[in-house]
């Protein structure tokens, strides 16, 4: 047999057709960034306007607050607390977001020193740690980073051996 | 004008047995053969959505770069591997889509290739069922064209070794049980 009939014995032979699986996931796959181009992109308005909308619309609300009840207001503090809720989350669970990373920083750990359990008279370790919890998204759509960050502090009991 | 979704299609099922049989010869079993042809093929479509002709290489090479990635992430594979160095394609599925009469000379060149160094194998591969030149399957591998042009050759004469007693039965479409005996005998005293 020479070279030339050992190709041609070999391309007779057709390579076996791939699982009907692959090209079902490769077809979600490509779906997924065909899903993506096709959003549009919103229109950005200028760079100068974006923090010059959010200070007259801060100012507008506030100036509507105090406009509507003074009274209410300071009879009770936390309505001003419940005046600045944002609605970040919602915009943060849009499909077209990818989560990138969750990091969570301790920043600060304090020693309680240690107390005794009322009930089961053991003694137990208190500390108090505080932490910084950064979560990132992006959209790639335009490669925008969104940083989310969230303080937080926790308290924990060790069980402490004197042995 | 084709929509992109027609293209990748048409194009996915034009190349996808040769790219899954590249694989194959690169990794253990199938089914790790098509997740690399998934992930090859999806990044190359993005880099190349029109899937011109003259990128094909790269896809061949990108194939090549995640099947070698995940074959040296995988420590259960590796520890494998260690005992024979030769990635022996999965046998539970057929490597060709050979029809009945064909059968049995697709298990014997399946065998012959898996006897291959694995260098020489991808590049018979390459050449043979990928439709690619020398200078083509050089770029893909990062190797010069003589030294795949002199792969080709010994693979080739390593194939002749092999195949040449069964010529008969092989140009014929059926090898007799007799000579596939004896063919996977010498197979197996090599």
């Amino acid at each position: 047999m020479n070279d030339h009939e050992l190709e041609n014995l070999l391309t007779t032979l057709a390579p076996a057709r791939p699982s009907a699986a692959l090209a079902q996931r490769v077809d979600r796959e490509l779906e997924q960034d065909m899903r993506w181009a096709l959003q549009p992109t919103a229109r950005r308005a200028p760079r100068w306007l974006q923090p010059a909308m959010w200070t007259t619309l801060g100012a507008a609300a506030a100036v509507m607050a105090m406009s509507l009840s003074p009274t209410n207001i300071a009879s009770s503090p936390g309505t001003a607390a419940f005046a600045t809720t944002t609605h970040l989350p919602l915009t943060i669970s849009s499909p077209a977001l990818l989560p990138v990373s969750t990091i969570r920083e301790i920043v600060d750990t304090q020693n309680e020193g240690i107390r005794y359990n009322e009930t089961s008279r053991l003694p137990e370790q208190h500390m108090k740690i505080v932490s910084m919890e950064r979560r990132a998204w992006i959209d790639p759509r335009d490669g925008a980073h969104i940083t989310v960050e969230m303080p937080s502090e926790d308290s924990v009991i060790l069980p402490v051996s004197f042995q | 004008m084709a929509t992109p979704e027609f293209d990748w299609k048409q194009c996915f099922d034009q190349i996808s047995p040769n790219l899954v049989l590249y694989a194959r010869q690169l990794t253990p079993s199938p089914a790790d053969a098509e997740d690399v042809v998934q992930m090859a093929f999806v990044r190359w479509w993005r880099r190349f959505p029109n899937g011109d002709k003259e990128n094909i290489p790269l896809l061949y090479a990108a194939v090549r770069t995640i099947a070698l990635d995940l074959r040296r992430s995988d420590t259960r594979r590796a520890k494998r591997e260690a005992v024979s160095e030769i990635a022996v394609p999965g046998e539970d599925s057929p490597t060709f889509d050979a029809p009945p009469e064909q059968k049995e000379t697709a298990a014997i060149v399946t065998d012959a290739l898996a006897k291959l160094p694995e260098d020489q194998r991808e590049v018979v591969t390459l050449k043979l069922w990928g439709g690619l030149t020398f200078q083509e399957i050089a770029t893909a591998l990062g190797l010069s064209i003589n030294t795949v042009a002199g792969r080709y050759r010994y693979a080739l004469n390593h194939l002749q070794k092999h195949l040449s007693p069964l010529k008969d039965d092989l140009l014929g479409g059926s090898a007799s049980p007799a000579n596939v005996l004896n063919f996977q005998a010498s197979c197996l005293s090599s």
